[in-house]
């Protein structure tokens, strides 16, 4: 009953917005209002047949999974050996790697530009590719630590006893205990770069342009409902997404560390 | 599962490996725009211009003002940028910290069409391309018979006889200075006053807005009444939209114009884009598309885009130079005062 | 764990950081200096600078403590739920950070703005109406809706481990819900919320667009002053010292919580 009445306000409060955005990507309006004058198609259309929409959101997407992998790669063995309770200067080093959450995106944008044009790294793909995993690192880093500070080490000494060598124990072991952690890790970090705009504003180039630097630059001259349209549409694709992974592999089983399977 | 990695970690060198390449291979004229009809604008007028004249297809990036300035600060003389549009504080800076080049008739043969005014404070470091005002918005419903005139207007909203429905712009918004400054020389020059007048407005304002987007959603959602904007949207959307109305009261605006310039170290071929930006044709192509007036003496605007078009006389340009040496002072006492 | 396997382990992150962020981060500190230390000497000494900074902690803090409240129990559902359950509740939890922020804006002034939803419904029902808009409410209520994920799935993370048979074990024993809670979810579920907690906090410190857009001339916060700078006065120096500033007192507070944390588990 309790949990009934939790659940029907958390959803209300979380799609309520929503809701709003949902209907006026309808409009037949030229302009957002609410309730709209009419409803038709023409918005969804236009921003789904616009090259200057459709390709930055391929490269929100391509960028998303480059930097989840990247700070994947990174965080998790990192996240390991934090979690150890021998490790020394524990408490620092993870400050350190949590450093760039705590950096204003609008300084640590500009510093970038200016540290990577000395490198040649100016604007391209390159240039945020380094950005964005510098910015996403924190988020796996943090998930996977606080999933792994709570798994059992005797599991791993004890397939370290039975003469598994450490990277099959890690491959076999570790990791799929830290499973939720990494899924976890890796929606934050695909969210974030997808969402992200500081650094992208000031190192994307006409070809590696992301979605939210499109649609920043669209609204600070034209205000019309395609970027009602364009939420919506990114909604649909995540849904899409949600549902492709519950049938082929089953949400739960892919936030499940091995342990309940 | 180690093959399963190893696939992943292929599949993720060649996401990687595949943009960059494509970024290596770009050997271009770059341009800025801003987005939406002004990237239509760039493409089928400016771009079009372009590709007669040379054969090639500019790269049209769009990006805005501030993010074009660090740019092309990061990069002094190799400017990953070609030809910029900027704003007008930023060109006079860009100007003042020797990234641009000068125009001259030589280099752009329209130049000699477009009046020294919109080039003289920047000391041709820059040219206007296109400018607006900033005008008076109103939910004809609510108020019928708007003051004429911007001095009542503030008293008006002073005394409450709007109630908490008016927005004005913050000083804190881009051009929120211009607008300070345009404020000021309606009081005799005297900021004391203007920044009263600020305060006083403060209870029966609604908000000052700070983005643009937030000011028309307020407008829009029927929130508030009153809003000051910029005039090309104003009437776009008082078109679409009987209930609202917008008019120049007296004495007129500030102009707030966008800025072409041509970075140094841009290749030769980029002063082709900004003869083309200020060929007449392109110029009457673009003012009707955008809905905001443009430079070139030689255009005879049709009547209709005549008729929503802020003529010249209705406006006044900023003193930039007293603007840039007064907007931190202004800044801090917005921050500490108004609130 | 021998210490060259930890160096090992720990290295690549580091090394990368060094050179992504350190490298930059040197850069921007160089830039706050350039004309000595007189930023940093008119932010502290300025009471005008101090009170930003701690109604930027204030609004972070109760953020953080809000979407705690409110996410705690969600993560508890989501961990347990299965199946379609799942991906409904992990849609609803992640639909609000792929609606861009300004149209998000807009449909929170539809339904807290004076002619908006909220309003009707309690004029409808007689009841005096509320000014919601544009205050530090609206702009709790609106980062609380966009970083909850954050919160939620840090918790939900560290609860998918744990085994229903322990805590059916418990109840058998004749554990009450309260005592299995303190006593089996609580602990297990410790590391996750610290973690929802630093990222939300994190967020919260740097995110002024929502700031601009849900809030007024009294809401302002370090993050919104930094913006000014670049965007209005052009003073890249005050910009980056503010910002320096603004990392300083959050590595202050990511610290204590690393201590805490250790202190406090055995």
């Amino acid at each position: 009953m309790i949990r009934r009445l939790y659940m029907t306000l958390a959803g209300a409060f979380l799609l309520a917005p929503l809701i709003v955005v949902g209907v006026v990507a309808f409009t037949s309006a030229s302009f957002v209002s609410f309730p709209p004058p009419g409803y038709s198609l023409r918005w969804l259309t236009r921003v789904l047949a616009d090259p200057s929409f459709m390709r930055p959101l391929a490269n929100s997407i391509l960028l998303g999974l480059a930097a989840a992998c990247a700070a994947a790669i990174l965080a998790v063995p990192a996240a390991l050996a934090l979690a150890r309770r021998q490790m020394r200067h524990a408490a620092e080093i993870e400050s350190f790697l949590l450093s760039p959450l705590s950096l204003p995106a609008l300084i640590l944008s500009i510093a970038l530009l200016f540290y990577l044009s000395r490198l040649g790294l100016g604007s391209g793909f390159a240039g945020l590719f380094v950005g964005h995993t510098v910015v996403v690192l924190p988020y796996m880093l943090r998930t996977v630590l606080a999933v792994a500070r709570g798994v059992d080490p005797a599991l791993e000494e004890a397939a370290h006893t039975l003469g598994a060598d450490p990277w099959r124990s890690f491959i076999h072991v570790t990791l799929p205990t830290l499973r939720p952690g990494i899924v976890a890790g890796a929606l934050f970090a695909f969210l974030v770069s997808f969402d992200e705009v500081a650094v992208a504003l000031l190192m994307s180039s006409v070809g590696s342009m992301t979605l939210p630097v499109a649609i920043l630059n669209h609204v600070a001259h034209n205000y019309d409902p395609a970027i009602a349209a364009i939420s919506l549409i990114k909604i649909v694709l995540v849904i899409a997404v949600l549902l492709a992974l519950e049938l082929f592999f089953g949400l739960d089983r892919l936030m499940l560390s091995r342990a309940r399977r | 599962m180690r093959d399963s990695i190893r696939r992943l970690a292929a599949a993720s060198v060649l996401l990687i490996a595949l943009p960059v390449a494509g970024a290596l291979a770009q050997d271009k004229i770059v341009v800025t725009s801003s987005g939406g009809v002004w990237l239509d604008s760039a493409k089928n007028n400016f771009a079009t211009c372009f590709k007669e004249r040379t054969g090639k297809d500019p790269e049209i990036l769009v990006s805005a003002s501030n993010e074009i300035m660090q740019r092309l600060r990061a990069s002094p003389g190799n400017p990953p940028i070609h030809v910029a549009v900027l704003s007008e504080i930023d060109a006079i800076r860009a100007g003042q910290e020797g990234l641009l080049d000068k125009l001259t008739v030589e280099k752009v043969p329209n130049l000699k069409d477009v009046p020294e005014v919109f080039r003289k404070q920047w000391n041709d470091f820059a040219t206007i391309q296109n400018f607006g005002a900033m005008i008076v918005m109103v939910n004809g419903e609510k108020v019928p018979n708007p003051p004429q005139d911007w001095k009542t207007l503030i008293d008006e909203v002073i005394a409450g006889k709007y109630g908490k429905r008016v927005s004005f712009p913050s000083l804190t918004m881009p051009w929120g200075p211009m607008f300070t400054w345009f404020l000021t020389t309606l009081y005799d020059g005297s900021e004391d006053v203007v920044f009263q007048k600020y305060k006083a407005m403060l209870p029966n304002m609604a908000k000052y807005w700070v983005s643009p987007v937030d000011a028309l959603n307020m407008f829009a959602a029927k929130e508030i009444d009153i809003l000051v904007y910029w005039d090309g949207r104003a009437y776009a959307f008082a078109e679409e939209n009987k209930w609202a109305k917008a008019y120049i009261p007296a004495p007129g605006a500030f102009q707030s114009a966008a800025m072409l310039a041509k970075p140094k170290g841009a290749p030769e071929l980029a002063w082709q884009y900004v003869d083309c930006v200020l060929s007449p044709k392109a110029q009457l192509g673009h003012s009707h598309t955008v809905k905001y007036p443009i430079v070139n003496s030689k255009v005879e605007y049709p009547a209709d885009l005549k008729a929503i078009l802020t003529p010249l006389e209705k406006v006044r340009q900023p003193d930039f130079a007293r603007i840039i040496e007064r907007v931190p002072n202004w800044l801090d006492r917005w921050n500490r005062e108004i609130r | 764990m021998r210490r060259w396997t930890a160096a090992l382990l720990i290295g690549p992150a580091v090394l990368f950081l060094v050179g992504g962020f350190v490298g930059p981060l040197t850069l921007a500190l160089g830039e706050s200096l350039r004309g000595g230390i007189g930023p940093y000497v008119r932010i502290f000494g300025d009471s005008y600078y101090l009170e930003v900074i701690a109604a930027t902690l204030a609004l972070s803090g109760t953020v953080t403590l809000a979407a705690l409240a409110v996410g705690y129990p969600y993560a508890l559902i989501l961990a347990r739920a299965q199946g379609w359950a799942k991906t409904v509740l992990l849609f609803l939890l992640v639909a609000p950070l792929l609606v861009n922020v300004v149209v998000r804006s807009f449909g929170w002034m539809v339904i807290f703005g004076r002619s908006g939803l909220v309003n009707a419904a309690l004029d409808l029902v007689g009841l005096p109406k509320l000014d919601l808009l544009n205050s530090w409410t609206a702009i709790g209520i609106a980062l609380v809706h966009v970083l909850l994920p954050f919160m939620v799935l840090s918790i939900a993370a560290t609860l998918e481990d744990l085994d229903p048979a322990l805590e059916e074990a418990a109840a058998t024993l004749g554990a009450r819900p309260l005592r299995r809670f303190i006593h089996i979810v609580a602990p297990l579920s410790l590391h996750g919320a610290v973690t929802g907690a630093i990222l939300v906090f994190a967020l919260c410190m740097g995110s002024f667009v929502t700031v601009m857009m849900m809030g007024d001339n009294r809401t302002m916060v370090l993050p919104l002053l930094v913006y000014q700078q670049l965007s209005v006065a052009g003073d890249g120096v005050f910009a980056a010292a503010l910002g320096m500033v603004l990392l300083a007192t959050v590595l202050a507070v990511f610290w204590l919580q690393a201590r805490a944390v250790r202190t406090l588990t055995p």
